[in-house]
Parts: C-alpha cells; sequence; structure tokens
C-alpha cells in the first residue's frame, strides 16, 4: 500500500466526521508522509509502521464524544451518567414495565391454554375408562382436536417466547451498556 | 479491555513527553516508539483526543528543511489532567507488583 491507498481508505473510514476533521486529520498524515520521507523512509515502510487506516479511523471517531465535553473532566464524567441512569430508571418503570408484564402475561396465559388443551384428552381418556356408557364419540373427537390444536399452539408459544427472551435479554443488555457507558475509549 | 488499557497508557506517555517541552507529531511518536512497540498511527487519536479536551494546543512553526511543523503544547488542565492521570497509574502498577510478589511467594 502507497501513500495515496493509506490516505485514501482513511478517508473513507473518516467519511462521517466533519469535513474540517477530515481536513487536519490528512493534513496531520501528510505532514508525517513528508517527515518520514526527509529520513530517507519509503512510503510503504511508512505505511507498514502507521498500522491499520481502518483501526486509526476507528480510534480517530471515538475522540468524537469528547469534543462537548468541558475541560473539567473529573466530576462531569460521572454526572450524565447519573442523568442516564436516572432516565433510564423512570423510562424503564413507565413506559416498559407495565407493557413487559402485560406480554409476559399473555405469554404464560397461553402456555397454560395450550396445557389445558393437552391436559383435557386425558381427563377425557379417564372419563371414557371411569363412565364408558355416557361417553359419546363426539366428545373423544372434539377431545382429539382441541390436543391437536393445544400442540400446535405449543408450537407456536415456545417460538414466541424464545423470542420474546431474546429481545429482553438485549434489551437488558442495551441499558447495562448504556449505564456502563462502554462507549467511552 | 487490552487496547483500552494501552490506549490509557499511550495518553500517559504522551502527556509526560509534552510536559518537558513541545513537540511536534512525528517526533512525539519516534520519541515513544524508541521505547514501546506500538504502531505509529495509534498515537494520532490520542492527540486530537487530548486536544479537543483542551489538554494541549497547537502551533504550527517554520522549519528549515520541509513544510512547517505542527506543535503541540501542554496547558495547565493538560498538566493537571497528567498528575492524576500518574496518580492512577501508580497506583495501579503498585497493585499489579504486589499481586505478582504475592504470586511468587505462593
Amino acid at each position: 500500500m502507497n501513500k495515496l491507498d493509506f490516505l485514501e481508505e482513511l478517508r473513507y473510514y473518516l467519511r462521517n466526521l466533519s469535513s474540517q476533521d477530515q481536513k487536519e486529520i490528512i493534513q496531520d498524515f501528510e505532514e508525517h508522509f513528508e517527515m518520514g520521507r526527509s529520513e530517507g523512509k519509503t512510503d510503504e515502510e511508512i505505511v507498514r509502521s502507521l498500522g491499520s487506516p481502518q483501526q486509526i479511523a476507528k480510534d480517530l471517531q471515538s475522540t468524537q464524544q469528547y469534543e462537548k465535553v468541558p475541560a473539567n473532566h473529573s466530576a462531569q464524567n460521572q454526572s450524565p451518567r447519573i442523568g442516564i441512569i436516572i432516565g433510564l430508571f423512570f423510562f424503564n418503570l413507565i413506559i416498559v414495565l407495565g407493557p413487559s408484564i402485560g406480554i409476559a402475561g399473555t405469554i404464560l396465559g397461553i402456555w397454560v391454554v395450550a396445557f389445558s388443551f393437552v391436559a383435557q384428552l386425558f381427563i377425557a381418556g379417564f372419563q371414557w375408562i371411569i363412565h364408558p356408557e355416557s361417553f359419546y364419540l363426539f366428545e373423544l373427537f372434539a377431545s382429539i382436536t382441541l390436543a391437536g390444536s393445544g400442540l400446535l399452539i405449543f408450537i407456536v408459544i415456545n417460538y414466541v417466547t424464545n423470542a420474546a427472551i431474546r429481545i429482553f435479554s438485549k434489551y437488558i443488555a442495551f441499558n447495562v451498556r448504556l449505564v456502563k457507558g462502554e462507549d467511552r475509549a | 479491555m487490552t487496547a483500552q488499557f494501552k490506549k490509557g497508557v499511550l495518553e500517559l506517555c504522551v502527556l509526560v513527553l509534552l510536559d518537558k517541552q513541545d513537540f511536534y507529531g512525528y517526533e512525539l511518536i519516534k520519541r515513544i516508539t524508541d521505547k514501546i512497540e506500538i504502531s505509529e498511527g495509534s498515537v494520532y487519536p490520542v492527540l486530537r483526543r487530548i486536544l479537543k479536551q483542551g489538554y494541549c494546543t497547537t502551533y504550527l512553526r517554520e522549519s528549515t528543511e520541509g513544510p512547517s511543523r505542527k506543535y503541540y503544547h501542554l496547558t495547565d488542565e493538560g498538566q493537571d489532567y497528567l498528575l492524576e492521570l500518574k496518580e492512577e497509574y501508580e497506583k495501579f502498577t503498585r497493585g499489579v507488583d504486589s499481586l505478582m510478589k504475592e504470586e511468587n511467594n505462593e
């Protein structure tokens, strides 16, 4: 990779920074190449010791979030996080908690329905054994149909439950990430 | 963690050097890479970060050879920050050292 390739790649990965930032960064690297050349290094050598432009761009992107932060760093590093925690707490309490309980309740209810649909087949069978004289074939078929649909509901609700758990754990992880502020480099 | 850790230490190195005198980017990088094995490109993000946080300022100075160079100068806030970082770093290395000693004694 030569100088142009390097700068081109760097520019590509920095494309969402402001043009002012991009210009300054590219200038820094132009200067670096100039200095390296004056020491008799080839562009390839300079590029090799600079490292991956993608990684450099990633590091540069993470500096962006410091821009709006005022100079006194020790106290205010904590305060926005406390704000996030309080905000998150009330958001979860007011907006997320109710619907979550509702959805969880619905899912539980459907499980119970599916289970009872299947279970009633055994009860029907039991009844047939004890009181065969008062048992109609129609009831048996109705019972089997119900049990069959119970099994189908099982399949569907199992899928839905897994999806709900996945979404829920992702949401929890997202909350934890927000609170920890992991994106800060 | 490792990348994060390296970044923190690198920031400390940059600040320590700038505390002694003003440097231009290339010279600063050479000083660091003489002692520590890192990719040279990773120093520029650190410089930009401390610049944006107000820990240093830059100025251009003509040089006898080649184009004018961008020098970095540590501000008062930068010096305060350096003291804080140094303290943190020393506490950290002391902790690691004592842990390693404990390991050896067992």
